[in-house]
């Protein structure tokens, strides 16, 4: 039976990239996001290059009354889910001093509760199934390295590895498996106001002396979301280039 | 079959339990196959069952198989 996937954040640089690769795998998709024009696009794009069925529904992880219509296109269109990706997200940087209350606010939103609403519903339908279902999270490398000016946006992050691991342990019984990945230095339309200098610093710190591209992460939720891993549930992965291993340098 | 034998249904399928327990008075976390596990399953079931999708806060109150009817009832479910 055709596998079917919901990709949260479906038009960033890590959705998109998660979108080609389970099309090419020959999944059914859903695909959500804030911008219908971007998510037609998108559409369209994979309904050209790959048999497969491609869905959308407008869904704002920072509206609450926006999951359960999307879900219901899930319901109606799909008939049900095996893989749920959360993508959506953005990076919220700001000192200390300087982060406004609601800005704060958005980034928990956004990240943290966002992901429970999605597990929430994913995991109802993914009950359903005799084989369980799968959910793959994203965090990143600063969750756990931590960085300056970006305090929120790792501590919303961060917020994601409880979950995962808390989540891993309640669904299990289920085969509803969780796991979390932690990008590094991706190059995507979030980091797009980084200058060269800094990008080539931060290559520069990695083991492979080079910045990591969507692709990179997406084989990994590709992976991780697979029967190949059938037996891998509440970890851990960085996809960093080795950027969190003492600063790359040998 | 009517709507509230697909309802017992549902209840013996998620939860385990023989179709004779399926009573107004069966309760969430007072009948031991009834834990937080079985209620997944049993939502699950029911909102595939009846092709509805529920609230938060009815998945929350549905505390009894009599509670279940009254909610349903909600989505045009005709007990």
């Amino acid at each position: 039976m055709t596998k079917r996937v919901l990709i949260a954040g479906a038009t960033g640089g890590i959705g998109q990239a998660c979108a080609h690769l389970y099309a090419s795998q020959g999944y059914s998709l859903m695909l959500t996001g804030r911008d219908q024009v971007k998510l037609d696009s998108l559409q369209q794009n994979l309904t050209d290059t790959y048999s497969v069925q491609v869905e959308t529904a407008i869904l704002d992880v920072n509206q609450i009354d926006d999951f359960k219509p999307a879900f219901m296109q899930v319901q109606k269109r799909l008939s049900g889910l095996d893989v749920l990706v959360n993508c959506a997200g953005s990076l919220y940087e700001s000192s200390l001093m300087t982060s406004k209350i609601e800005d704060i606010q958005q980034q928990l939103q956004q990240h943290l509760t966002s992901s429970i609403l999605l597990a929430q519903f994913a995991s109802r339908f993914m009950a359903r199934n005799k084989t369980g279902g799968s959910l793959v999270f994203i965090s990143s490398v600063v969750a756990m390295q931590g960085s300056p000016g970006q305090s929120v946006y790792a501590c919303a992050k961060s917020g994601l590895l409880g979950l995962t691991k808390s989540l891993a342990k309640e669904l299990g019984s289920q085969q509803i498996r969780i796991n979390l990945v932690e990008p590094g230095f991706i190059e995507t339309p979030l980091v797009k106001h980084y200058s060269q200098e800094k990008r080539a610093q931060i290559a520069s710190q990695t083991c492979l002396k080079r910045l990591g591209k969507a692709q990179d992460v997406a084989e990994l939720i590709g992976f991780l979301t697979s029967d190949a891993a059938s037996y891998i549930t509440g970890q851990s992965f960085a996809v960093d280039g080795g950027l969190t291993l003492s600063n790359g340098s040998s | 079959m009517s709507q509230l034998e697909q309802l017992k249904n549902a209840f013996v399928t998620a939860l385990g339990v023989e179709e004779y327990e399926v009573k107004d008075e069966l309760a969430y976390s007072e009948h031991v196959k009834w834990d937080s596990t079985a209620h997944m399953v049993l939502i699950a079931e029911l909102e595939s069952e009846f092709e509805i999708m529920l609230d938060t806060d009815d998945i929350i109150d549905m505390s009894s198989f009599a509670k279940a009817k009254e909610i349903l009832a909600k989505y045009e479910v005709r007990i």
